[in-house]
């Protein structure tokens, strides 16, 4: 499909969302989740279909493997099944739920397999650029990636780069702290900030 | 750890690094634990998992039919959970579980979807020669080979994992690849002689295979390793009890292969968890870098 949201400039904090940032408010999801929590298998094909680029995309990314981020996301997929009984509404939206469960499997898995210093250089250099061959597109889709864009670039460079080691590279603070050569408390800070302007910028800070 | 990150009470600063992953699975337990019965700290937590969610879902990816298919046919093979794992049983749906089902991804060491799938391919495969009835007992198996195996963590699920999924499977895809390397052990006797690790760096996983059923692990476990570099501290890739050899002799799945490594080994550990080989290895596979 042609993007065909020209408001890709427009500051995108405080924008009403057709994304996860919305959730809480109206989540499109909520209802499907509950006919999951109940066992309908029909319900579950739609929620998967909803959720399942977006997870394999976070899998990808944080693994960059084809092959076990698939993986990763049918294990993400299914325990989404087993666990929809327990999701809870007042905490968040379906999504975001979703994306956590897949972002702590694709972070003990990229753990467990880490191929050391050459992935964590690739992933200094990503700095959010698109490069995968089949990306999902849609006018929503260009939407939020421009809203995401805005926020990341709400960040200072030291702040952005100790994040995104973090949520993409799977680095705890003291394996950043190794790699930039700066102290823990430093690192911490770094991330700390960087997330108070993240949520700023998407519109979920109280 | 280190000394910085063991005295840290469950501040902002570790809420936000608990919710960006930055904590090591220790820690990251512990606070998920402290979240669970804290539902007002749980919910600062949620308000940066938010966020990251957004960030997480900004490069969505198409993914192959065959996943929906397989998902969809694993269902009926993996049993939901009930609503509360812990309390609160006349909660009602609004606020259910608040403060006890925690966050979303405390889970990794149950039995689970990843056990299933594979079992659902060996499935398929015995489909091939006749019908199967639906095996409630398989699943059954694949989960106490969980609780065997050892508890929290991809290596234990992992080693379950390799139980279930058809090793063969794995190493034609291997052996398929236009890069594949077989690496006879080196340092080893017995049937570990014989083996061999096969790795694509394409497909980014190594089997270990043996054309005999390699010894039982007397009461310990194999524990799988990667050394980076020559003289380098292995680290631990997965475990497995040596049961998988036994009735197809077919070897175990090396999750993430190679990867760079200098050499992937073998040793006899007493039990799932070490983090530094404690006898001599049996088994070395070097490559060339």
């Amino acid at each position: 499909m042609t993007p065909l949201a020209g408001t890709g400039g427009s500051p995108p904090a405080g924008r009403p969302s057709t994304g996860a940032g919305a959730a809480r408010r109206e989540d499109p999801l909520a209802e499907t989740m509950a006919e999951v929590a109940r066992g309908d298998q029909q319900a579950f094909a739609v929620l998967y279909d909803a959720l399942v680029p977006r997870v394999l995309g976070m899998a990808r990314r944080v693994l960059r493997n084809h092959a076990m981020a698939e993986e990763v996301a049918q294990e993400v997929m299914l325990e989404v099944w087993r666990q929809a009984a327990r999701y809870d509404p007042a905490r968040g939206g379906v999504s975001t739920w979703a994306m956590t469960i897949a972002h702590r499997r694709a972070v003990d898995r990229v753990r467990s397999v880490r191929a050391a210093e050459d992935r964590e250089d690739r992933v200094a250099a990503g700095s959010g650029a698109r490069e995968y061959d089949e990306v999902a597109e849609s006018a929503e889709q260009h939407e939020e990636e421009a809203r995401v864009r805005g926020a990341l670039d709400s960040l200072t460079a030291l702040q952005r780069e100790a994040v995104e080691l973090a949520y993409w590279g799977g680095q705890t603070s003291t394996e950043i702290s190794a790699r930039l050569g700066v102290p823990v408390p430093t690192v911490k800070t770094r991330l700390r900030d960087g997330l108070i302007r993240l949520r700023s910028a998407l519109g979920v800070s109280s | 750890m280190n000394e910085e990150e063991a005295d840290l009470e469950v501040d902002d600063e570790t809420l936000d690094l608990y919710a960006l992953g930055a904590l090591d699975a220790d820690e990251h337990a512990r606070v998920a634990a402290v979240l669970r019965s804290d539902p007002a700290l749980a919910q600062r937590v949620a308000q940066t998992q938010e966020a990251l969610a957004v960030l997480g879902a900004s490069t969505p990816v198409t993914p192959p039919p065959s996943m929906r298919a397989a998902v969809l046919a694993a269902l009926d093979d993996v049993p939901q959970e009930p609503r509360e794992a812990v309390r609160a049983p006349d909660a009602g749906p609004g606020d259910t579980g608040r403060g006890d089902t925690g966050p979303a991804d405390e889970r990794e060491a149950a039995p689970g979807p990843a056990d299933e799938l594979g079992a659902r391919r060996e499935r398929r495969a015995a489909d091939a020669e006749g019908p199967t009835r639906r095996s409630a007992m398989r699943y059954a198996v694949a989960a106490a080979a969980v609780v065997v195996a050892g508890t929290g963590g991809y290596a234990a699920w992992s080693a379950a994992r390799s139980q279930r999924e058809s090793v063969s499977a794995v190493a034609e895809r291997i052996d398929a690849a236009p890069d594949v390397q077989v690496v006879p052990a080196s340092d080893a006797s017995g049937a570990w002689a014989s083996s061999e690790l096969r790795w694509s760096p394409s497909v980014g996983e190594a089997v270990i295979t043996a054309p005999q059923a390699l010894p039982s692990p007397s009461g310990g476990v194999y524990q799988v390793w990667r050394v980076a570099r020559p003289g380098a501290a292995p680290s631990p890739v997965v475990d497995f009890d040596g049961s998988e050899t036994a009735g197809g002799a077919e070897g175990v799945v090396v999750p993430g292969g190679a990867g760079g490594a200098a050499a992937v080994a073998v040793s006899r550990e007493p039990g799932p968890g070490a983090t530094t080989p404690t006898t001599p290895l049996v088994a070395t596979y070097p490559l060339s870098t």
